[in-house]
């Protein structure tokens, strides 16, 4: 069953009278059960893909296309209608986690509160349910963190924390924005042990930098550049064989290649090049590569490529 | 070139008990003219105060710091000033480096200024060198901070730090901020750029890989402690202390996907 279909998304901001297209034309489906890798450069719009689904762009965001959620586009919704999907249907950890929680309210508050809203349970029942999901995503003594505040925690223990908020209404679909992110290895390690065991009858789509816990935990890859998807498919297929020049770049810059960059920069939103709008750093680039966008094509079973060298 | 004897901090919290707590406990270490010690550990374990006090930014409680053959916790104030040019600082987040409402030339003129080391034109053109150095366009000159990319504020920030010719160079978790193929592209920048001049470097992670490929030695630290110093394939032939066997293991069991194919 397909839980979540994006279809032909765009977005753009508007920036002083101009329109930047930040997001292309994005096709995106994701089956009930199933774990979505999303990667790709810093800027190239992971961000906003994820919180267009969560309807949180600010006002200045033109969205075009269908993000459809079961049975409802969600683009139609009015407010009051997507607040009851968000954190009870939906929910999202979201990056910068040491931002998001709120350093004036205890960890018991922050946690419980969006038990009471969305399933109207006593606030004894809900701190209940609390010290269980502290408890089981490894926070030492729970009863006491409930009345401690997230600056007494440390920066995996916070993320943890947000984890436990997050699943306390048990969303059906995940939307992880690099959960991971500056934690050392041991901590990540935990987290991804704790994601993996509780996102398992969940619908999960995880938007990283981390190529390492993007296999641990996903089936799915999806690759995005400049706005677009330049390759999408098995998780272990595209790793070991990557097909595009991009995700073969993104890999050899990985430390344990030994560091070797994509040379050049990637372009911003407003200039991406005409052509495919990664000749300018690949070096497989043809003439025909300045002139024609590349389409994304499939190339085998689940298997996409844009490239105009698989033509 | 750069000795750490001892050196123990300490901070006092707690207004009335007056609750001792110890960041950095009893660590030494030294780091050859041109070779680079990588410091790994994970979060909250004192890495980021023990590169401060490396540099005297943070006054250690105990302990003695010696540079190129001169005690530096025994300087005055003002012998210290003049030390400070031959070492500098390169921070995990590049804004905390730059200020907002400086644009580029001004924010890398601006060591020039403050040493009084060239003359206006001389310094236009040291900036334009410098950001040449750093792999960056002439034309991003006039631009402030928020139009720039992470990485590219990355690389004023590095530009900055080596506009005096430093000698010994601290960088605290330099690319954590940035994503894989960004930080492969500042990371290398970095270490051409250390080899050409001879620079010093003391270099903090949590991200061993990225420790393995920078540092001649490593120095695992945990929760004040260094628990080991090794040279780089060393510790991973043989690492002496249990914790850094957890780390490598990890390490490798996250990598297991790595190389297969490539
Ligand atoms: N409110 C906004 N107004 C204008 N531009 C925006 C806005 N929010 C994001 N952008 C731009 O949209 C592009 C995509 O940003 P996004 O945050 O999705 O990147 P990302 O892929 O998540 O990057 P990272 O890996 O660094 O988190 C960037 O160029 C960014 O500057
Ligand atoms: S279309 Fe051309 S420039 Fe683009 S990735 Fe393929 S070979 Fe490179
Ligand atoms: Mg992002």
């Amino acid at each position: 069953m397909q839980l979540l279909e994006i279809t032909g998304l765009q977005v753009s901001f508007i920036k002083d009278r101009e329109i930047i297209h930040v997001i292309d034309s994005v096709n995106l489906t994701l089956e009930a059960h199933e774990s979505c890798a999303l990667v790709g450069e810093s800027g190239c719009g992971k961000t906003v893909l994820g919180m267009a689904v969560m309807r949180l762009l600010p006002s200045n965001a033109q969205i075009e296309g269908s993000i459809r959620y079961r049975e409802t586009n969600l683009l139609e919704l009015n407010s009051h209608d997507m607040l009851q999907i968000l954190g009870k249907e939906i929910g999202m950890i979201p990056q910068n986690s040491a931002m998001v929680l709120n350093p004036v309210m205890t960890i018991g508050r922050q946690i419980t509160e969006s038990l009471v809203l969305h399933e109207g349970i006593s606030s004894k029942t809900a701190d209940e349910k609390a010290i269980y999901l502290l408890k089981r995503m490894d926070i030492p003594d729970p009863h006491y963190a409930l009345s401690q505040y997230p600056h007494e925690f440390s920066g995996g223990m916070r993320e943890r924390i947000l984890i436990a908020i997050v699943l306390a209404c048990e969303p059906t679909l995940i939307i992880a924005d690099e959960p991971t992110a500056g934690l050392d290895i041991l901590v990540r390690k935990q987290t991804i042990e704790l994601l993996m065991e509780h996102s398992r009858d969940k619908t999960f789509l995880l938007i990283t930098h981390d190529l390492g816990t993007a296999h641990e935990l996903c089936s799915r890859i999806v690759v995005m550049y400049a706005g677009e998807i330049v390759e999408s498919g098995n998780t272990r297929e595209v790793l070991s064989m990557p097909m595009h020049p991009y995700t073969q770049g993104l890999l050899t810059s990985h430390p344990s290649a030994g560091l070797h960059p994509i040379p050049g920069m990637s372009p911003n939103p407003g200039s991406f090049p005409e052509g495919c709008r990664f000749y300018t750093r690949c070096s497989s680039v043809q003439d025909l590569c300045t002139k024609e966008h590349p389409s994304l094509k499939e190339t085998g079973k689940m298997r996409k490529v844009r490239c105009l060298r698989y033509d | 070139m750069i000795e750490l004897k001892g050196i123990t901090k300490e901070y006092l919290s707690g207004i009335i008990s007056k609750h001792k707590k110890t960041v950095v406990s009893d660590v030494s270490f030294s780091i050859k003219k041109g070779e680079t010690l990588g410091i790994v550990g994970e979060s909250g374990c004192g890495k980021t105060t023990l590169g401060r006090i490396a540099l005297r930014l943070t006054e250690p409680t105990l302990g003695e710091i010696w540079f190129d053959g001169v005690e530096i916790t025994a300087l005055s104030k003002s012998s210290m000033r003049k030390m400070r040019p031959r070492m500098q600082i390169i921070f995990q987040d590049p804004d905390t480096a730059l200020d907002p409402r400086m644009t580029i030339r001004d924010s890398i003129a601006e060591p020039f200024k403050i040493w009084e080391r060239s003359g206006r034109h001389e310094t236009n053109e040291k900036v334009l060198e410098m950001l040449d150095i750093v792999g960056l366009q002439p034309d991003l000159i006039s631009r402030y901070p928020f139009e720039l990319s992470g990485g590219q504020k990355q690389r004023v920030a590095l530009a900055r730090a080596l506009a005096l010719d430093p000698e010994f160079i601290v960088a605290d978790e330099p690319t954590s901020a940035l994503d894989l193929s960004v930080q492969a592209q500042v990371l290398s920048l970095f270490q051409g750029i250390r080899e050409k001049k001879g620079i010093t470097l003391l270099f903090i992670s949590h991200d061993l890989q990225v420790i393995r490929n920078m540092a001649d030695c490593i120095a695992v630290m945990k929760e004040g402690v260094i628990l080991e110093i090794q040279r780089t394939s060393d510790l991973f032939a043989s690492p002496g202390h249990p914790y850094t066997r957890q780390l490598i293991d990890a390490e490798i069991e996250g990598e297991a996907w790595f190389g297969k194919g490539i």
